[in-house]
């Protein structure tokens, strides 16, 4: 937990979203695995032109 | 689209959010760069526009009155011309040495339907009225089935065809 | 277990609203229950398990059920368009109402609307049930239908666009009546979903009355079916966002209160919608890659534009998550992964939605490989894009309504959900059954497997398939016994003679945002420039190819029965 912020007079309470810049981040390489994964199907199938 | 100031001014964007933004435009770009490098440096492209045919009388003259294999450079280049009709392919079995170069040319006489060979990149739509096209090399000698992928019919499940590649 | 059980409702919809709502809920979720009789169907075939020969029971009035092929029909047209079309419309009505704070402008044109889904629904009904309408949801010419189903399906269409109509009159009114006022955002992004479809289905209605009826009507002789497809893809791609948006609605502007929280970006929920009305459209041949009649430089330029809607999706799910993740913070919830436990997860309601997203972050996933321009080469019309739009549009849109329902029904009857804790184990046995379906259905169709085959029949399945198929049933069987139990939930719930106690009201969910919308830009309120940004991307996108393939049509392809 942060609490630099709690010197802060207004903020009583600022939400960090600590966990979804995690999940997201969990998201980005599952994204780019499963992509690239279909991404070498592709190219071991061979050329087209 | 006002002016970025007062967008910036008045629409509070976290900067996690910020962060992920950006994270998401450089993921996008990455897959549009990688399926550009594919599609115009490592050959590996797209059907485009070929020829449009009548399908009612496509059939009376060559080359698709004799559908089949035809032999450009012996071994080396070959040009396949396939017919899908309710519910066979004509041919529906082709031999090919591997190694070739091989190019298809389908096209139906009646209805919408697919062309795949297995285990390659050809796969494409089989629209009556049009030709479809795409070039491929078969590496590696075996049987490599060809089936239709569009609903044509009652009898769409049976519709398939085999290539064999010979060493 | 719904925590917006309330003594004083913050506004109250009259009860020929409620009624009237009710009864597109319950069209939908009639068509919905005839339409996935079939699937199970499907998915035993796959294994090797055909029941459809012992079907000719069914529908004997009018033929009965013939074939794989007629129940997959009938799977598709009355799940993927007559479910979604009928339930949007019904909680568009619900959204606006509740929204704006006021009636309908001309509640008679909402109801001549409906009242013609409804004939359309009936129309199209007779020849899909006779058989004599098996061309799937598709229609691909120049297979040919009973005209009855053609002339169905543009009453259906005719009818959402006279709601839809109506929605954007009553906003109108709104305005006019508030003009200090940010339209709330509920209702900004269904209004937005009407307009997207009112231009839309532009493609399919060109598609329908220039060229399919004319051809079924024997004024014209032959058809053109490349052209044909062009302009049913325009409308297939925003069709799939047409349904989705409802959801996102639900997400960012609902699923957030009911979670005990509030929405985390009330402007970029709303910027989020104006990217989905402008890039919805201009990017359909990216359903039509591997089609001979366009040509390559165009099918790239809509895979780019395709990347470009991915974004708007993307802002979705981390506004959404964090949307999520403020709610369990309140709740009490820790840790950098351990505040998704501390979400309500006893909620029916809430948990339909969460597993709803779940199942779309893969089908997000899936998505963008199929709109990846040459990777496409390895999916289209494999079994993989059946399994991949499972996930969209029978999970993350079907799912998020059946917990939409969990609430809607008990607002709209006046009466308590009915056995709670079923409503919650039917989600979760479909999100079971579906993960293993669509894990099975993806894995087979990147191995070659075809869609739209019963490939118990196929001469040409090698055995590595085998176990894939048999997980298809099992999937597919699975996912079924969890949908029936949302509509025996439901039917339940709304047929029930128990009442809510006297005084007692289930609320809409409607979720505060962190930020003040009123501090939100202008340009996010205001329609015009957007509306000129999608006209001119679609003029971009599409004029071109249009013109060409226009002017180059030719009718020559009769027509085929199936």
């Amino acid at each position: 937990m942060a609490t630099e912020a709690d010197n802060d007079s207004e903020v009583q309470e600022e939400f960090k979203p600590r966990g979804t810049v995690a999940f997201a981040a969990a998201f980005v390489v599952v994204l780019l695995l499963m992509w690239f994964s279909i991404y070498i199907i592709m190219l071991s199938r061979g050329t087209t032109i | 689209m006002s002016t970025p100031e007062t967008t910036h001014e008045s629409m509070h964007v976290d900067p996690a959010e910020r962060a992920w933004i950006r994270t998401s435009i450089v993921v996008l770009v990455v897959f549009a760069i990688s399926v550009t490098i594919a599609g115009f440096m490592l050959g590996i492209q797209v059907p485009t526009t070929e020829q449009r045919v009548n399908p009612q009388t496509i059939q009376d003259a060559p080359p698709w009155s004799e559908p089949g294999v035809r032999e450009i450079v012996a071994g080396e280049q070959y040009e396949v011309y396939v017919v899908a009709k309710r519910f066979f392919f004509e041919p529906n079995a082709i031999e090919l040495p591997a190694g070739a170069e091989v190019t298809f040319y389908v096209t139906s006489t009646d209805v919408q339907h697919g062309f795949s060979i297995r285990d390659t990149n050809v796969n494409f739509m089989v629209i009556p009225g049009e030709v479809s096209k795409l070039t491929t090399t078969f590496d590696e000698p075996g049987d490599y089935p060809y089936i239709c992928t569009e609903y044509c019919g009652l009898g769409h499940a049976v519709m398939f065809g085999s290539v064999t590649v010979t060493p | 277990m719904l925590t917006d059980t309330t003594t004083t409702p913050v506004y109250e919809l009259t009860k020929p609203d409620k009624k009237f709502i009710g009864w597109h809920i319950f069209f939908a979720v009639t068509a919905l229950t005839i339409g996935s009789l079939f699937g199970p169907l499907q998915a035993l075939e796959h294994a090797g398990v055909d029941l459809y020969p012992r079907l000719d029971f069914l529908f004997v009035e009018f033929n009965g059920v013939n074939s794989y092929y007629q129940g997959l029909t009938l799977h598709g047209v009355l799940n993927a368009l007559i479910w979604t079309t009928f339930f949007i419309t019904g909680f568009t009505t619900l959204v606006v109402i509740r929204g704006l704070k006021r009636p309908l402008a001309m509640p008679l044109l909402n109801r001549i609307g409906f009242w013609s889904m409804v004939a359309g629904l009936v129309v199209a009904a007779i020849p899909l049930l006779g058989n004599k309408a098996t061309v799937l949801f598709t229609f691909y010419p120049p297979m040919q239908a009973d005209n009855l189903f053609y002339i169905g399906l543009v009453l259906v269409v005719v009818g959402s666009w006279i709601e839809g109509w109506g929605f954007m009159l009553t906003l109108w009114r709104w305005r006019k009546e508030n003009p200090d006022t940010k339209t709330p955002f509920i209702v900004l992004a269904a209004v937005i979903n009407v307009v997207l479809w009112q231009v839309a289905t532009l493609g399919v209605a060109v598609e329908i009355l220039a060229l399919i009826l004319p051809l079924g009507f024997g004024w014209v002789s032959g058809i053109d079916p490349q052209l044909s497809r062009t302009f049913f893809w325009f409308t297939g791609h925003p069709l799939v966002y047409f349904w989705l948006l409802p959801a996102y609605i639900s997400w960012y502007g609902m699923l957030p209160k009911q979670a005990g929280g509030k929405l985390f970006s009330d402007s970029l929920a709303r910027l989020a919608f104006w990217l989905f009305l402008i890039l919805s459209t201009p990017l359909g041949f990216h359903h039509q890659f591997v089609d001979p009649g366009v040509p390559a430089g165009w099918k790239y330029v809509h895979s780019l534009l395709t990347f470009g809607v991915g974004f708007p999706s993307l802002l979705t799910l981390f506004t959404v998550v964090a949307s999520l993740e403020y709610a369990a913070r309140k709740r009490g919830g820790k840790g950098l992964f351990g505040w998704i436990r501390a979400l309500p997860w006893g909620d029916g309601s809430v948990t339909a939605q969460l597993l709803a997203g779940i199942l779309f972050i893969f089908g997000g996933i899936g998505g963008v490989a199929n709109a990846s321009y040459n990777v496409n080469l390895v999916l289209h019309n494999t079994a993989w894009v059946p399994g991949h739009f499972h996930l969209t549009v029978a999970s993350a849109v079907t799912l998020s309504f059946f917990g939409i329902c969990y609430w809607l029904v008990p607002h709209i009857t006046g009466k308590p959900l009915w056995r709670p804790q079923l409503a919650l184990a039917s989600s979760w046995i479909y999100f079971a059954g579906m993960l293993i379906f669509s894990n099975a259905m993806h894995t087979v169709g990147l191995l070659g497997a075809p869609r739209r085959v019963p490939l118990g029949l196929a001469p040409y399945v090698p055995s590595e398939w085998n176990g894939h198929l048999f997980r298809v049933a099992v999937g597919g069987s699975i996912m079924w016994v969890g949908l029936m139990l949302f509509v025996v939930v439901v039917a339940v719930t709304a047929f029930q003679r128990k009442r809510l106690p006297e005084g007692e009201h289930i609320d809409v969910p409607v979720a505060e945002s962190l930020d003040d919308p009123n501090k939100a830009p202008a340009w996010l309120d205001r329609w015009k420039p957007w509306l000129i940004a999608m006209v001119v991307l679609i003029i971009l996108a599409y004029g071109p190819q249009l013109i060409d393939q226009i002017a180059g049509i030719e009718s020559t392809s009769p027509g085929f029965a199936p």
